[in-house]
């Protein structure tokens, strides 16, 4: 039982979750975005490529995320490459200097939002 | 209960790790895949990628050859698995028999291989190609060879966005998934293509026994010496699926 609680303990802090469910923003590349309805701290992953991950779940619902990340990337003139497509919403944003991609998805009834840049 | 109420962030996390490694049903293959590229994007590194490849391989001035290319791309692509992006058709003057498909649906063939083949045939190539495409394996072989930073400066460079101030990193990237695109397929995405092009080329109205034909024909052409071979090193494994072409024609055959 102890090896398991040292592997997941390990697990939790090479994923580097520091930020709890109640923290109201995340950083991608220095830039401050905002959460919504979040119910568990950000996870930060390396990803394939050596990209970076962030993902959090949210209690809201998948239509009610995605109009969020919308209008805040629209109200504050990101550029935006895509939108919805297999069933999830996937955006590559820019802003300045800094790009990273956004997907919102649902797995197993919850609701994901992930940034990879 | 208090052990229980100890690991509860630890599974809090583990799960989330889990649930971050969400995937995509792509319909082409029938499998869930963690695909980071979106459609937009690899459109627009097509974009970027096809100035390099015209600037490299001229388009045939042949307006004939066009047309028939365009025909048969059409009817194969209306039938395709993937239908959010706009799929392009150009023969490229080159004699050497090869055919590449650039991110974005852009399927260029070079006239070498169009004079060598027939309709069926030609449909067959242009249906490998097609579900190259429909399966995201460019997609794939990019997000997996390249930077990400370096694929988003690309992807938003073709529509006109000033990513950072050298332009040299731009046609760098550029020239990257140029070559990245010419790199041959894995076996299993070969395999999956001619199972696509078998399906693609038959629901299009063309022989899908064709693709027999048009692989030894190609097969004939290769060879140390010959000086228009040029398919197999993009598309390899040539021995191992005419047998599974075969296997996928007698049970297309059953149907």
């Amino acid at each position: 039982m102890r090896k398991i609680l040292a592997l997941s303990g390990i697990i939790f802090i090479v994923m580097g979750a520091f930020l709890s469910p109640a923290a109201t923003h995340f950083s991608v590349s220095g830039l401050e975005i905002p959460m919504i309805e979040a119910v568990s701290p950000v996870t930060r992953a390396h990803h394939v490529g050596s990209s970076e991950v962030a993902t959090y779940q949210t209690q809201a619902s998948f239509a009610e995320a995605v109009r969020f990340y919308s209008s805040f990337f629209s109200q504050n003139n990101f550029m935006v490459l895509g939108n919805e497509e297999a069933g999830e919403y996937n955006v590559a944003v820019k802003k300045e200097d800094v790009m990273f991609t956004m997907r919102i998805y649902r797995n197993q009834g919850k609701i994901y939002v992930q940034c990879i840049w | 209960m208090v052990k229980k109420i100890r690991f509860f962030p630890y599974l809090c996390a583990l799960s989330l790790c889990l649930g971050g490694c969400a995937t995509l049903h792509n319909p082409a293959t029938g499998r869930n895949e963690f695909i980071l590229i979106n459609s937009a994007t690899e459109s627009a590194l097509g974009k970027t990628a096809d100035a390099q490849m015209r600037k490299e391989h001229p388009a045939s001035s042949d307006r004939i050859v066009h047309a028939r290319l365009e025909n048969i791309g059409k009817r194969v692509a209306a039938v395709s698995d993937r239908m959010d992006i706009s799929y392009s058709f150009t023969v490229l003057a080159d004699r050497e028999l090869n055919a590449v498909t650039l991110p974005g649906g852009r399927i260029y063939v070079n006239q070498g291989l169009m004079n060598a083949l027939g309709d069926d045939e030609l449909a067959y190539v242009v249906a490998h190609e097609t579900g190259h495409v429909a399966a995201r394996h460019i997609a794939k072989k990019i997000q997996a060879n390249m930077g990400y930073q370096l694929l988003l400066s690309l992807a938003f460079a073709a529509y006109g966005e000033k990513v950072g101030d050298n332009a040299q990193d731009i046609a760098r990237g550029a020239t990257t998934v140029y070559t990245i695109v010419g790199l041959a397929y894995s076996r299993s995405d070969e395999y999956e293509a001619d199972r696509l092009a078998v399906k693609y080329a038959r629901a299009a109205g063309f022989d899908h026994y064709a693709s027999m034909g048009a692989l030894a024909k190609l097969k004939k052409y290769e060879g140390p010496n010959s000086k228009i071979a040029g398919y197999f090193r993009t598309h390899p494994y040539v021995d191992d699926r005419i047998a599974a072409l075969k296997k996928e024609l007698s049970g297309v055959q059953q149907k």
